[in-house]
C-alpha cells in the first residue's frame, strides 16, 4: 500500500535527478555539495566564518549559470546507428556533428537520448532485482533500487557520454558514442543532447535536438561448439548437396540392380554391366531436402530463464546457419509462427529478429504440440530448446521421437538435480554454465 | 589534475587558524613531497580497507575524547578543527599508492557488500582542500586572511580545469565578477545575521522561556480545574556538607505587578550586568567568606532555558561553560552561550546577598488590588516585623488546593482572599507580596523550586518538575526574607499527586543517573597511556601491511606510462644505431631497420641485423654463443668505422 502511494514519485526523481545531472558537472556537484555543507556548518557566524565560503560557492554557482548564456553553439547533429547490436556486447556508432557557427567550437560534449520506459506498478511487485537479498531491510522495503533496476532494463541501453573533438568553421566531425545494449529487442532513440560548459566548467547548457531512430538488438549468442551437429543429417552422399541450386526433390543412391524395360541409359552403371556382361543399372530413392527445424518453447514464469533460452535459440541457429538446407524456426507467441532461413528462404538474421522480439507464452506449449503433429512430415531433424521438464514439455519430446524424428534437446534449468525423467542424450544447461556446455557439446 | 602547491599553502594556513601547525606541516610536507618522488605502493582494495577503518575508529575515539571532555571542548569545533589530520592518512596513502581517485566503497562501509563493483569515485585531494577550507574557518580571530584564501585556493584548482571554449579574457572577467559579488554577499550574511539575531534573541526568550522568563512571569491565578505537575526530575544536588542546604532555589524574581485581572508579574528593571569571571567557567558574584558551603547541580535534562537556579546566599558558580553570565537587580542569573553541561558547582553562605536594595517600585500597588486589600487592612506604613507577623497569622487558616473551582467572574485574587479561601502557591505569594506592599513592607515575588526530597541511595536531594514554587521576599532590618504562606501541607499534598508508577521511574531515572555520573567522571587522562598504546600498535600495523606491499617506480613524466616493455631490448645493435645517429644518419621514425641500412648505403650491416632480428622476434630467440658473436661483431664493426675515421 505504502509503495503504491509512493510509487509515481520514483519516475518524477528519476526524471529530475537525471535532468539536475546532466546541467552539473562532477565538479559542479562538488561546488554545489560544499556550498550545502557550508550553509549548514556556517549558520552561525559568530562561530566561524564558513559563510563567507558558502557565499563565495554561491557566487560561483550563479555566475557559472548566468555565464552559460555567452557564445552558445550553432551546430546541427545526425545520428549514425548499426541495423543490428546485440544485448550485452558494447558497440560504437558516430553521431555527425556540423558546425553552422561562426567560431571554432571546442569542448562539447553529447548525450544520447534512448526513450526511458519506466516499469509499471504491476511489473515493479512481479520482479525481483538480482541480488536483492543482499540489500539492507530499508532499500528492500523502499524499493528504489527495483526500479531503477527495472527503468534501466526497460530502458534497454546505455549510452556514455561522448566528446566532440574540435570542429573548426563551417566543418563537420563525428563524434564516437560507445553504447551497451542490456536487453534483446527494440530500443528506441528519441533525442540527441548537446552539453556546452561555462568557462568554469562547473555547469552545462543544454540543446536538445529531436532524432527519433529505432534500433534492433538481437538476442546474446554463446560460441557453439563445432562438433554439433543436426539431427538427422545425411553424410557420404554422391557429390555433396551443394552444387544443388533447387529445393525439393533429390535422389540418393542405394545399389545396383538389373536393367528393366524403360529405364533410362542414364542410369546404366558401365563398369558393373562391362563385368557382369548384363545391363547393370544404379537405383536411386527419391529424398527430399534436409529441413529441419529449431522450435522453441517460451512457457516459463522465470524470465531470466526465458532469455537464457532465446539465447541458446538463436546461438543454435547461428551455428546451424553454414550447414545445407533449410531451417525453421518455430515457437509459439499467441498463434504459431514458422520463419524458415536457408537456401532462397530468408536469411537467419530474419530468424534473429523475431527472437528479438520474442516475449513469454504460457500456452506455447501446446500449441507447439500440435503445430509439430501437422509439420513433422517436412522435417528430418528438429532442435528444441525447453526452458524446462515439465510434463507437457515430455510429451512434446515423446511424440517427437515416436515419429521417428531425430531430436537434439536442450534444456534450461536453475537447478540441475532437480530434473527427472531426462532422455539420456539430452543437453542440460544450468543457468550457471549455459556458455561452457554450450561450447563443449 | 592535482592541486599542487595549494593544497600545502591550504593545510598550513589550516595549521595555523586552528592551532595545529605541527600536524599541518609534516601533512602538508608528506603530501607536497609526491611531485618529487617517483616510488609508489601498488597497494590493493583490502589495504585501503585497512586505512579507513583506521580513519573510521580515529573518528570514533575522536567522538569519545570529546565527549568525555565535554566541558573543555567544543563538540562540533573541535571534530571539523581535527578533521583533515583524522582523513590526512587516507589522502596520504592514496597519494602514495597507484591509484588515482578513491571509490567510495572504501569510505562507506555499507557500499562495501555490493555485487557490482563501486564506480564512483572521490578526488581525495579536493575532499581534503575543502576539508582543511572549512576547519580553517572555525576560527573567527582572525578574520581578514580567510576569504582572500579561500578564494585564491579554489581558483588555483579550477584554472586547469577551465574550459577550452572560452577566451582567457573571459574566465578572468568570471573570476572577478565571482570575488566581487562573493564580498559584497558575505558581508550582507553577517550583517544580516546580526541585524535578525539581535531582533530574535529577545523574541525567542520570551517565546521560550514563559514561566521562568527573567523580565515576566504569568501565573496560574484564575485558571479554572485542576493543575498538575509533572513528577519529572529536573535536577539532582550534592551537598558538601550532609543534608544542609537552603530549602530554595531562587531563579527568577519580579517587582511589579503588571496586569491586575489575570495576575502577571514582571521586572521593572529590565538590564543586566556581566557578572566578572575569576577563570574560565568559575563566575563569583560576592566577596568569598569563610562560612561559605559547596553544592554540586547536576541537570537532568538539557536545558534551553538559559536561567541557572541557585540559593538566593549565592556566593559563587564553579564549572558553568557559558560565554558569559549576567545578573539583573533581583538577583536573577542569566547565562549566554550555554554549553550543555551536565552539571556545575556552586558556592553559597547564609546570607542572601544577590538581590538589590529595595526601590519604590517595590512598594508599588495599583488601584484595584489596593481597593481589594483594603478589606483586610487600610493601606499605610506598619512596623515590618508587625506587618510579617500579621500576614503569616492572616493566612495560617487559608488551606493548600490545586483544584480551582469557577470563579464566577470575580478577580481570581478576591475570590481566593474572600471566599474561597484556598489555592496554590502562586495564589499565596501574589497575595502575601501584594498585602506586605499594602502595610509599607518593599516585597519581590520569586519563583523557583522548593528543595524537599532526599534520596539517600544517592545521598543527593531531588528537584522534580512539581517542585516548582512561588513565594515572597520581604525588605525586613536591612535584609531580605523569604516569607512563604503557602501551608506547609503543599509539598504532602503534592507528593500525594504523583504517579503510581513513580518509584519505577526513579529507580531507572536515578541508575542511569549513577551510571552518568560515572561516566563523567572517567577522564580521558586516566586512559593516556593505554590509547597511545593502542594507536601506536594499529599505526605500526598499518605501516607494516603498507610497506609490505609491492612497489612501483613510476616516472614523473607522463609519456613515459606508454613505454611498453621491448623483448629484445638488450640486442648490441642498438649501439649501432646510437653510433650512426650520432654520425648524422638517423634512422626516420618508423622506419624499418632494414630499409634504414639500405638507404644510408650499409649493405655490409645486413648480416648482423638478420641476427638482431632473430633476437627480437626469434619465438625460440637465439643461444648465448650467438648473442656473444653479434655483440663482437658490432664492437669490432663500431672500432672499425672509429679507425676508418682517424
Amino acid at each position: 500500500m505504502f509503495r503504491e502511494t509512493i510509487f509515481p514519485s520514483y519516475v518524477r526523481i528519476t526524471r529530475a535527478s537525471q535532468k539536475a545531472s546532466r546541467r552539473t558537472s562532477e565538479r559542479g556537484k562538488l561546488i554545489q555539495t560544499s556550498a550545502i555543507i557550508c550553509a549548514a556548518i556556517g549558520v552561525d557566524t559568530d562561530l566561524t566564518l564558513t559563510y563567507q565560503l558558502f557565499a563565495f560557492l554561491l557566487c560561483l554557482i550563479i555566475v557559472s549559470r548566468l555565464s552559460l548564456r555567452i557564445q552558445p553553439p550553432k551546430i546541427s547533429v545526425t545520428r549514425r546507428l548499426p541495423k543490428y547490436a546485440t544485448a550485452g556486447q558494447a558497440f560504437e556508432y558516430s553521431i555527425n556533428v556540423a558546425n553552422e557557427g561562426n567560431h571554432t567550437e571546442r569542448d562539447l560534449k553529447l548525450i544520447d537520448n534512448p526513450r526511458i520506459v519506466s516499469p509499471d506498478f504491476k511489473q515493479f511487485q512481479q520482479e525481483r532485482e538480482p541480488g536483492e537479498e543482499t540489500r539492507n531491510a530499508y532499500d528492500r522495503w523502499i524499493g528504489f533500487h527495483r526500479f531503477v533496476w527495472l527503468q534501466r532494463r526497460n530502458t534497454g541501453i546505455v549510452i556514455k557520454q561522448g566528446n566532440v573533438p574540435e570542429i573548426s568553421l563551417k566543418a563537420t566531425a563525428d563524434a564516437m558514442m560507445e553504447a551497451l545494449p542490456l536487453r534483446r529487442g527494440i530500443v528506441n532513440f528519441t533525442s540527441t543532447t548537446l552539453l556546452s560548459p561555462d568557462p568554469f566548467g562547473l555547469n552545462y547548457a543544454i540543446q536538445n535536438f529531436s532524432q527519433h531512430e529505432q534500433l534492433m538488438v538481437l538476442p546474446k549468442r554463446y560460441p557453439v561448439s563445432t562438433n554439433f551437429e543436426l539431427p538427422g543429417g545425411r553424410h557420404f552422399q554422391p557429390g555433396g548437396i551443394n552444387s544443388t541450386w533447387s529445393i525439393g526433390e533429390s535422389e540418393e543412391f542405394v545399389s545396383l540392380r538389373d536393367y528393366r524395360d524403360g529405364d533410362s541409359m542414364r542410369k546404366v552403371h558401365w563398369p558393373s554391366t562391362a563385368k557382369r556382361e548384363k545391363p547393370v543399372v544404379r537405383e536411386f530413392q527419391d529424398e527430399f531436402f534436409v529441413r529441419q527445424a529449431l522450435v522453441l518453447d517460451t512457457n516459463t514464469q522465470d524470465s531470466e530463464i526465458l532469455e537464457e533460452t532465446i539465447s541458446v535459440a538463436a546461438s543454435l541457429l547461428l551455428q546451424t546457419e553454414t550447414s545445407d538446407g533449410l531451417m525453421d524456426l518455430i515457437y509459439a507467441s499467441n498463434k504459431t509462427q514458422i520463419v524458415t532461413a536457408g537456401r532462397g528462404y530468408a536469411h537467419v538474421n530474419h530468424q534473429l529478429e523475431a527472437l528479438a522480439t520474442l516475449s513469454k507464452y504460457e500456452e506455447a506449449t501446446d500449441r507447439l504440440h500440435e503445430t509439430l503433429s501437422a509439420h513433422r512430415k517436412l522435417i528430418s531433424g528438429c532442435i528444441l530448446v525447453l526452458p524446462g521438464w515439465s510434463e507437457a514439455q515430455q510429451k512434446l519430446v515423446k511424440s517427437l521421437s515416436s515419429a521417428g524424428i531425430p531430436v537434439a534437446l536442450f534444456i534450461l534449468t536453475r537447478d540441475e538435480n532437480e530434473l527427472t525423467n531426462t532422455p539420456a542424450r539430452a543437453n542440460i544447461l544450468p543457468l550457471t554454465e549455459v556458455a561452457e556446455r554450450l561450447a563443449s557439446l | 589534475m592535482k592541486p599542487r602547491v595549494i593544497q600545502g599553502l591550504v593545510i598550513l594556513a589550516w595549521g595555523v587558524q586552528a592551532d595545529l601547525i605541527w600536524f599541518a606541516i609534516p601533512i602538508a610536507i608528506i603530501l607536497e613531497a609526491r611531485y618529487y618522488l617517483n616510488r609508489r605502493w601498488a597497494l590493493t582494495k583490502q589495504d585501503f580497507y585497512r586505512v579507513a577503518d583506521l580513519t573510521s575508529v580515529a573518528m570514533v575515539g575522536m567522538v569519545i575524547f570529546l565527549f568525555l571532555n565535554a566541558r573543555t571542548y567544543h563538540f562540533i569545533t573541535t571534530l571539523i578543527q581535527w578533521l583533515p589530520i583524522l582523513f590526512s592518512p587516507l589522502v596520504i596513502v592514496l597519494a602514495y599508492s597507484t591509484t588515482e581517485r578513491m571509490t567510495l566503497d572504501i569510505l562507506f562501509y555499507s557500499l562495501r557488500r555490493q555485487r557490482e563493483p563501486v564506480q564512483q569515485s572521490w578526488d581525495m585531494d579536493y575532499l581534503l582542500l575543502g576539508m582543511c577550507l572549512l576547519a580553517a574557518g572555525f576560527n573567527t580571530n582572525d578574520h581578514s586572511l580567510f576569504f582572500p584564501l579561500a578564494v585564491i585556493a579554489i581558483f588555483w584548482s579550477l584554472y586547469p580545469l577551465r574550459s577550452s571554449r572560452y577566451q582567457a579574457g573571459i574566465w578572468i572577467l568570471a573570476v572577478a565578477v565571482t570575488f566581487v559579488s562573493a564580498g559584497f554577499t558575505h558581508q550582507t550574511i553577517r550583517e544580516a545575521h546580526l541585524a535578525v539575531k539581535a531582533k530574535t534573541e529577545q523574541w525567542i526568550a520570551n517565546w521560550l522561556m514563559q514561566r521562568t522568563d527573567p523580565l515576566k512571569t504569568r501565573t496560574a491565578l484564575g485558571k479554572v480545574g485542576q493543575l498538575k505537575l509533572s513528577d519529572s526530575i529536573l535536577f539532582r544536588i550534592k551537598t558538601n556538607n550532609g543534608r544542609h542546604f537552603p530549602s530554595l532555589l531562587q531563579e527568577a524574581s519580579y517587582n511589579h505587578p503588571s496586569n491586575s485581572a489575570s495576575m502577571e508579574w514582571d521586572a521593572w528593571d529590565t538590564s543586566f550586568k556581566n557578572v566578572t569571571h575569576e577563570d574560565d567557567f568559575t563566575w563569583r558574584f560576592s566577596d568569598p567568606s569563610p562560612e561559605e558551603s559547596g553544592a554540586r547541580t547536576y541537570l537532568e535534562f538539557d536545558r534551553e532555558r538559559s536561567l541557572v537556579p541557585v540559593p538566593a546566599s549565592l556566593s559563587e558558580i564553579h564549572d558553568l561553560p557559558a560565554l558569559e553570565v549576567k545578573l539583573n537587580k533581583y538577583g536573577t542569573i542569566q547565562g549566554a552561550g550555554l554549553v550543555p553541561s551536565p552539571s556545575y558547582e556552586i558556592k553559597y553562605a547564609l546570607e542572601s546577598r544577590l538581590s538589590s536594595a529595595p526601590g519604590e517600585i517595590d512598594l508599588f500597588l495599583d488601584d484595584t488590588h489596593e481597593k481589594l486589600l483594603s478589606g483586610i487592612v487600610a493601606r499605610g506604613n506598619y512596623p515590618a516585623e508587625k506587618a510579617v507577623a500579621f500576614v503569616q497569622s492572616y493566612f495560617s487558616d487559608f488551606k493548600y488546593s490545586l483544584y480551582q473551582d469557577d470563579l464566577g467572574g470575580r478577580n481570581p485574587l478576591e475570590h481566593f482572599l474572600y471566599d474561597r479561601k484556598a489555592g496554590h502557591c502562586e495564589y499565596f505569594a501574589s497575595a502575601t507580596t501584594l498585602l506586605l506592599r499594602q502595610m509599607g513592607v518593599p516585597t519581590r515575588y520569586v519563583v523557583g523550586y522548593a528543595v524537599q526530597e532526599y534520596n539517600p541511595t544517592l545521598g543527593m536531594y531531588i528537584v522534580r518538575q512539581r517542585h516548582a514554587h512561588a513565594w515572597t521576599i520581604a525588605h525586613v532590618n536591612n535584609k531580605w526574607l523569604v516569607i512563604d504562606t503557602t501551608p506547609g501541607v503543599w509539598l504532602a499534598e503534592e507528593n500525594d499527586n504523583a504517579n503510581l508508577l513513580q518509584p519505577l521511574f526513579d529507580f531507572v531515572t536515578n541508575y542511569s543517573f549513577m551510571f552518568r555520573m560515572w561516566w563523567n567522571e572517567q577522564k580521558i587522562e586516566d586512559y593516556e597511556f593505554e590509547l597511545y598504546v593502542i594507536g601506536g600498535l594499529l599505526v605500526l600495523f598499518l605501516i607494516w601491511r603498507i610497506t609490505t606491499s609491492e612497489q612501483v617506480i613510476i616516472s614523473n613524466k607522463e609519456s613515459a606510462n606508454t613505454d611498453t616493455k621491448l623483448f629484445g631490448k638488450e640486442s648490441p645493435f642498438y649501439k649501432i644505431e646510437t653510433y650512426l645517429s650520432e654520425k648524422g644518419l638517423r634512422r626516420d621514425r618508423g622506419e624499418l631497420l632494414r630499409n634504414w641500412l639500405i638507404r644510408i648505403q650499409k649493405p655490409e650491416l645486413l648480416p648482423l641485423l638478420g641476427i638482431h632480428n632473430r633476437w627480437r622476434f626469434d619465438p625460440l630467440g637465439i643461444d648465448s654463443d650467438d648473442k656473444v658473436a653479434l655483440n663482437k661483431q658490432v664492437d669490432t664493426w663500431i672500432l672499425n668505422q672509429g679507425e676508418q675515421r682517424s
